[in-house]
């Protein structure tokens, strides 16, 4: 391969534009990050004292973070769950030859095409606990009203729900390509083994389509731990009681909020950490069923 | 030949833009950046009040930029502060009242009562040996005339640094009123006393419920610590201890107090008997549309809403009637905290910029500007000179509602509980204090009886504000006493 350049620096020389820009705006944040972690921060950044691995301490003695942890975990799981499955199903329906086919596939498709604080927005109003207009359907119809915001349980259902939703679209998008992608041989070949519908789904087409679902649990994982902010912020604020406040919501309120940059530089170490592990536990187990055709 | 040529033309050169240079020096006036954070209808009556003063001052160009929220204007204003580039930081930033401990713990600001008194001296040196030109005459005039006796009292004392020094200038002001429908209320015959009490407002509630009609609830008011620090004042408590925080350092938030109490107990109540409605974590919004949607009849908020939510009840069919905020005993009124944001001078600017920065200021205070900031933005006018010009114009019999505010304003009793909590970690401790009604909320729902609720959340609501307090000052390496 090296001997297609001329000469060893070249291909360095082509790749350093691409590390100049990853080292200014990725590697040197994310280093300066790890350094301010361990200082204490006053107001305005004027004043540092260092604290070793205090921020870290105080972050998993507090009560509050460990909730904030748990939150993202549930919730990041209810995001994945649900529009990975929503999206799998659904493009599997949008892939039988129906009428209106591109209809449906650019109404399910739209939402992606929205900001997550849209979305949130959106579903804010339709589920507004005083104005929105399922709890007017909701009363009129049964006179039952629940606080779908003012509820600790409701309110993080209804982001799970929102946040799924938002991203059902991307999900479809890449699954119905995978989908298009199997080859009708195979499912036929099965077929007159005497697989029935629910073994060729399983069997085949969702093995073949297995590097799609791999390659979408990653970024919807990113996409749940750090794209969801806008969302929380506009639904909920991270409220009532905590009860939606991811660590990525709490990481901002910490940041610029209360101005404790050293507290919420931690905050994103630790972020940083567990994607680095979750990452690492997929590729790992990803041996296991994940099938490259 | 050809040489002499070459150098007559360089010759004409350097003399033709030496005197370009010359004349853009003088023309050019001094920029100055104004970081604020009055959104929508509020942008172009800023703008409009800037280029008078830029018509008005030659030598000064002043250039608003809006900046989203309070938080978001005082983000703003940290960065550029911050980073040091004196080209970026703002000449004056706007800031509101909470954050000012922290503003001044961070030692970036210079204090505006000082740099008045300087930018006159130094103007005055200048003026006695003959350098002042007439543009800077004037401006000397109009510093001097500043006078922190002008303000009302109720309004100045809040930037008041603990010797007597203005710390910034005070801007837009505002405290909460009770808003009602005064159309459903004469439609069932209930009347708004224009005092009401802690009682009243439960009484009224439940003949509003009796009729059928909201059986959402009657009364709203965000989930915001705002109003709980205004409750706090009229019952004449401290926030926290050491002089509700001027004396010295606090360390305790008075949420043991019987003032506390009496309002949670209140509130709670209100919760129980399905009479308030929670609009939801600082939803200010979602306040103005259920009162303006007329879901609920009775809503307490800003009387910076007064022009607002006039208006917009107009265009839905119904007339607005305002009160006073409700207190449990009317005799023992104490008065209310001024609200709002006032204008900072950052101190690393140069003292050109500094004396231009404070000159706009000051005239923003003058009486003229006042009164039009108060009846184009609906916050108060800050001057005592300008409340009396208002009263001679009879303003206030035309629109009886600006009435309402100003003299709760000015009924307001001068002590500390009055002039406002200094606390260093104040937005932590009111997101504190709204969580901690969340909770209250959700206890009363499920069936907790509304004191045991009260006495629970109220201690724990104590314990969390009391560590924040603390830990901020730990941050900036005060040691107090009284945080063990």
């Amino acid at each position: 391969m090296a001997s297609k350049f001329k000469g060893r620096l070249l291909p360095f020389f082509l790749l350093l534009p691409t590390f100049v820009i990853l080292t200014v705006f990725l590697y040197y944040p994310q280093i300066e990050t790890f350094i301010l972690s361990t200082y204490q921060v006053a107001f305005f950044g004027l004043r540092k004292t260092f604290v070793g691995i205090g921020n870290y301490l105080s972050l998993f003695q507090s009560p509050d973070y460990l909730y904030s942890v748990m939150v993202s975990l549930i919730f990041s799981g209810g995001v994945l769950l649900l529009s990975m499955s929503g999206g799998l199903g659904l493009a599997l329906l949008l892939n039988k030859k129906i009428k209106g086919a591109r209809i449906y596939r650019m109404a399910l498709i739209w939402p992606y095409a929205l900001s997550p604080a849209v979305a949130g927005l959106i579903w804010l109003y339709i589920f507004s606990p005083n104005s929105g207009v399922v709890n007017y359907a909701l009363g009129t119809l049964f006179n039952i009203q629940p606080n779908w915001i003012g509820n600790p349980t409701l309110a993080l259902l209804l982001v799970i729900f929102t946040a799924a939703w938002k991203q059902l679209g991307y999900n479809i998008v890449f699954y119905l390509a995978a989908l298009q992608n199997v080859p009708g041989q195979v499912l036929e070949a099965a077929t007159i083994d005497g697989a029935n519908a629910f073994q060729r789904f399983w069997r085949v087409t969702f093995t073949l389509i297995s590097p799609t679902t791999f390659f979408l649990v990653i970024t919807d994982l990113v996409y749940v731990f750090f794209e969801t902010f806008g969302m929380i912020d506009i639904m909920t604020a991270g409220g009532p009681v905590n009860a939606t406040n991811i660590m990525i919501y709490r990481l901002y309120q910490d940041g610029f909020r209360y101005f404790e940059t050293g507290l919420a530089s931690a905050e994103s170490a630790i972020l940083f950490v567990m994607m680095v592990i979750l990452t690492w536990i997929q590729f790992r187990i990803q041996r296991k069923w994940v099938y490259y055709a | 030949m050809s040489k002499r040529w070459l150098v007559g033309v360089v010759a004409l050169a350097v003399l033709l833009s030496w005197s370009v240079v010359m004349m853009a020096g003088q023309a050019k006036p001094n920029q100055i950046k104004f970081f604020h954070a009055m959104g929508g209808s509020r942008i172009p009556v800023i703008e409009r009040m800037v280029a008078d003063f830029n018509a008005t001052h030659p030598d000064i160009e002043v250039t608003a930029v809006f900046n989203g929220s309070y938080r978001d204007n005082l983000q703003k204003t940290i960065e550029a502060t911050a980073a040091g580039d004196t080209k970026a930081i703002p000449n004056i930033a706007q800031i509101f009242d909470v954050g000012t401990q922290e503003v001044l713990d961070s030692g970036v600001f210079a204090l505006a009562g000082n740099v008045v008194k300087q930018c006159i001296a130094s103007m005055q040196d200048l003026n006695s040996k003959g350098q002042l030109n007439t543009i800077d005459q004037a401006k000397l005039g109009e510093l001097e005339g500043f006078n922190t006796s002008n303000f009302i009292p109720a309004i100045v004392n809040y930037y008041r640094a603990k010797d007597g020094t203005l710390t910034s200038f005070p801007w837009n002001s505002s405290n909460p009123i009770v808003f009602y429908n005064k159309t459903i209320f004469d439609k069932f015959g209930i009347t708004m006393p224009e005092k009401p009490t802690f009682q009243d407002i439960i009484d009224i509630g439940n003949k509003l419920k009796a009729t059928g009609q909201f059986d959402k609830g009657v009364i709203n008011w965000p989930n915001h610590s705002w109003f709980v620090e205004e409750w706090f004042a009229e019952q004449g408590q401290d926030l926290v201890n050491n002089g509700n925080g001027r004396q010295g350092r606090p360390s305790h938030l008075n949420f043991d107090s019987k003032a506390a109490k009496t309002l949670y107990n209140w509130w709670g109540t209100l919760v129980k008997d399905g009479l308030y409605t929670n609009p939801g974590f600082e939803a200010w919004d979602e306040a103005d549309r259920l009162f303006l949607a007329q879901q609920d009849p009775i809503e307490i908020t800003s009387t910076s809403e007064v022009t607002i939510l006039a208006r917009d009840a107009f265009n839905n069919g119904f007339e607005v009637g305002t009160a006073f905020l409700p207190v449990p005993d009317n005799n023992n009124r104490n008065g209310v905290i001024i609200g709002g944001a006032a204008l900072w001078l950052p101190a690393k600017q140069g003292a050109q910029n500094l004396c231009d920065a404070a000159t706009f200021s000051v005239w923003m205070s003058e009486t003229a500007q006042t009164i039009r900031w108060h009846q184009q933005s609906g916050y108060f006018p800050v001057t005592t000179q300008a409340l009396s010009v208002l009263q001679a114009q009879g303003t206030f019999k035309a629109r009886p509602n600006l009435k309402t505010a100003l003299d709760q304003l000015t009924e307001t009793k001068d002590n500390s509980a009055t002039n406002g909590a200094r606390i260093g970690a104040f937005l932590k401790v009111r997101t504190i204090v709204e969580h901690g009604f969340e909770s209250l909320e959700a206890d009363i729902k499920g069936g907790m009886p509304v004191v045991q609720a009260v006495d629970t959340e109220l201690k724990a609501i104590g314990t969390k504000a009391d560590k924040a307090i603390c830990d901020y000052q730990k941050s900036i390496g005060v040691n107090n006493p009284g945080c063990a």
